[in-house]
């Protein structure tokens, strides 16, 4: 079975991988349980040694992609091999932006039995109307008025909202894959930032359009919601290997381990196991 | 839509990379592409109307009347949250960015601004816009036709017969500019010209029983901001304008939007969508024709029909 994480850069895709492989080696999910590793897991391992210095995990844009091939067994029994590329985000941007499908992206895409769609609430770019500045700050006040016309910055696909971006990127793989049925899993990640809601209403409210497609779009994406948090605050973000290596990170003797750190709520808040996106969307996908 | 996005094109223009960075030719001629800014011709908008239930929606004004803002902010609303229907897809997702983007921060703008419509020499005029109302997906193609043209029509320049998309239109809305109704100097002429238009479209051969037919006064929050004159002038008018126009269509209806600023329940846009969303008239018995095939109706919308 193959599974193709999608998500633009700085999502939280290969923390996610890093989590669940994780928590996996260390058998502590009912839901899901590692039997073999079928594929290299060295970018996964070298990713648990940042997160248990509390370093980001953070693929470069350069990276080879890196497929994690594991045979798990779900709670009824069932045997799964499972293929996850990690690919970066760049894939996905340059995508969108040149409005060419990167042909890798698009046939691991294309291949794939169900999708986990990742968000992050900080990097959502929200497209606020001008209205609501217009509101604050009155363009007759000394602000010295508006733009003029040819000052406005010219629109590019690369200024669409994240909702935007998303609905874009499942309508084009629907029509470009010829699939009539793609589950979706939507992983909303460093859950931990969000405040008062369940990823429910986090997707109405800060996604609508995306939560809105999956909506009306439900016998052809299929979906579930999901909250997930693998680091649980914010780490130090090395931009380097060479760098993570030099810093000096103090951890507390009381430091849980990683896999034991890591959370996961469902659509309405209620907590799960990390590995529920996963193990939803092999059964979707099955 | 599918073999025209399918279509394999040597997508180098689309690129970034510099020349060094570029792919080679066999590369590049297996690029699958994905949908662009661009509008829809009448031949793509007729293969949606083919497959699915669709509505050709047309907004009947003048240049700056607020056309091209209805249809943006009939998008964005769902983007915001305040539609009272759930997106569903759009064949022209892009389309409706670039023209939302000028009211957007990400524009640098202050105030917001809507990108004026030219006339596109490939014709490609048409957004496609599926929303989910009451447990159905609804389709609407909203024509965006330059003002310039229904200035050429009230001007007795052009017929209305000679823009072939007014003949398949499933609705169609005649626009008043409330900008000009809340200007002492240009009140009477938006009035004025609204007349003459609809005096065209009786006087046209459009087949009225089929469409539902809108008189639309635009920038409602102009209208009610400027002094009080405005809106009883208004008022006057439009049931002066509506009863003409019922002579066209005699279930015409009046409505008043104000696209722009903060959504409120009385903006009218929810109003307008309700209206696009009602099933246009049933044809007369004698004009129901046997199924068509899709290439017929390509042609139908594309080029005026033919007198019997």
């Amino acid at each position: 079975m193959n599974i193709a994480f999608l998500g633009l850069h700085k999502t939280g895709k290969t923390t996610y991988a890093v989590g669940v492989y994780a928590g996996m080696s260390n058998r502590i999910y009912s839901s899901l349980e590692l039997v073999k590793v079928t594929e290299s897991v060295a970018t996964l391992n070298a990713g648990l040694v940042r997160l248990s210095r509390r370093l980001t995990v953070r693929r470069t844009d350069t990276e080879e992609t890196e497929t994690v091939g594991l045979q798990v067994r779900t709670a009824e029994g069932e045997l799964h091999e499972l293929r996850v590329p990690d690919r970066s985000g760049e894939a996905l941007r340059g995508t969108r932006n040149s409005r060419g499908w990167d042909p890798d992206l698009l046939e691991e895409l294309g291949a794939a039995d169900a999708l986990v769609l990742f968000i992050r609430p900080g990097g959502v770019r929200p497209g606020e109307p001008v209205a609501e500045l217009a509101a604050i700050v009155p363009p007759t006040s000394d602000a010295g008025g508006d733009v003029k016309d040819e000052e406005e910055r010219p629109w590019a696909p690369a200024m669409m909202p994240t909702d935007v971006s998303m609905v874009d990127a499942l309508q084009e793989l629907s029509q470009a894959s010829g699939r009539e049925v793609f589950p979706v899993a939507v992983v909303v990640s460093a859950w931990d930032e969000v405040k008062d809601l369940t990823p429910t209403q986090w997707l109405h409210s800060r996604v609508p359009l995306l939560a809105q497609y999956l909506d009306a779009n439900a016998h052809r994406f299929p979906s579930a919601i999901f909250g997930v948090s693998v680091q649980g605050s914010k780490f130090l973000e090395p931009k380097d290997d060479e760098e993570a290596k030099a810093m000096k990170v103090e951890i507390d003797a009381t430091e849980p381990d990683p896999w034991d750190r890591a959370t996961c709520v469902d659509a309405d808040g209620s907590e799960v196991e990390l590995v529920a996106p996963l193990v939803w969307a092999i059964r979707a996908g099955g | 839509m599918a073999e025209i996005e399918h279509q394999v094109e040597d997508a180098s223009a689309e690129q970034d990379g510099s020349p060094g960075e570029a792919e080679s030719h066999e590369e590049q001629s297996e690029t699958v592409l994905l949908r662009g800014p661009d509008l829809l011709t009448p031949e793509e908008g007729s293969r949606i109307a083919a497959a699915v239930d669709t509505r050709l929606a047309i907004w009947a004004g003048e240049r700056d009347s607020g056309k091209t803002t209805l249809t943006a902010q009939l998008y964005e609303r769902h983007r915001t949250g305040q539609a009272n229907t759930v997106f569903a897809g759009s064949e022209t997702l892009l389309g409706f960015e670039e023209r939302i983007h000028p009211s957007r921060l990400e524009s640098g703008r202050l105030t917001p601004r809507t990108i004026r419509t030219e006339s596109d020499p490939e014709e490609r005029e048409l957004l496609h816009l599926a929303v989910r109302a009451e447990g159905d997906i609804e389709n609407i193609l909203l024509a965006d036709i330059p003002g310039e043209l229904f200035r050429r029509m009230r001007d007795y320049e052009l017929e209305v017969s000679d823009v072939p998309l007014l003949t398949h239109a499933d609705k169609l809305a005649v626009v008043v500019d409330g900008a000009l109704i809340a200007d002492h100097g240009l009140r009477s002429v938006a009035v004025n010209f609204a007349r003459q238009f609809i005096a065209q479209l009786k006087n046209s051969n459009l087949p009225a029983e089929k469409m539902d037919v809108l008189l639309l006064l635009t920038k409602l929050d102009l209208v009610l901001s400027a002094d009080a004159s405005a809106l009883s002038y208004w008022e006057e008018r439009e049931d002066s304008l509506l009863s003409s126009l019922r002579e066209f269509s005699p279930s015409a209806e009046a409505l008043r939007t104000a696209a722009r600023g903060l959504p409120s329940p009385d903006d009218g846009m929810n109003a307008l969508m309700e209206w696009l969303l009602r099933p246009p008239p049933e044809p007369p018995e004698s004009d129901v024709r046997v199924e068509e095939a899709p290439s017929t109706r390509i042609q139908r919308i594309r080029a005026p029909k033919t007198a019997p």
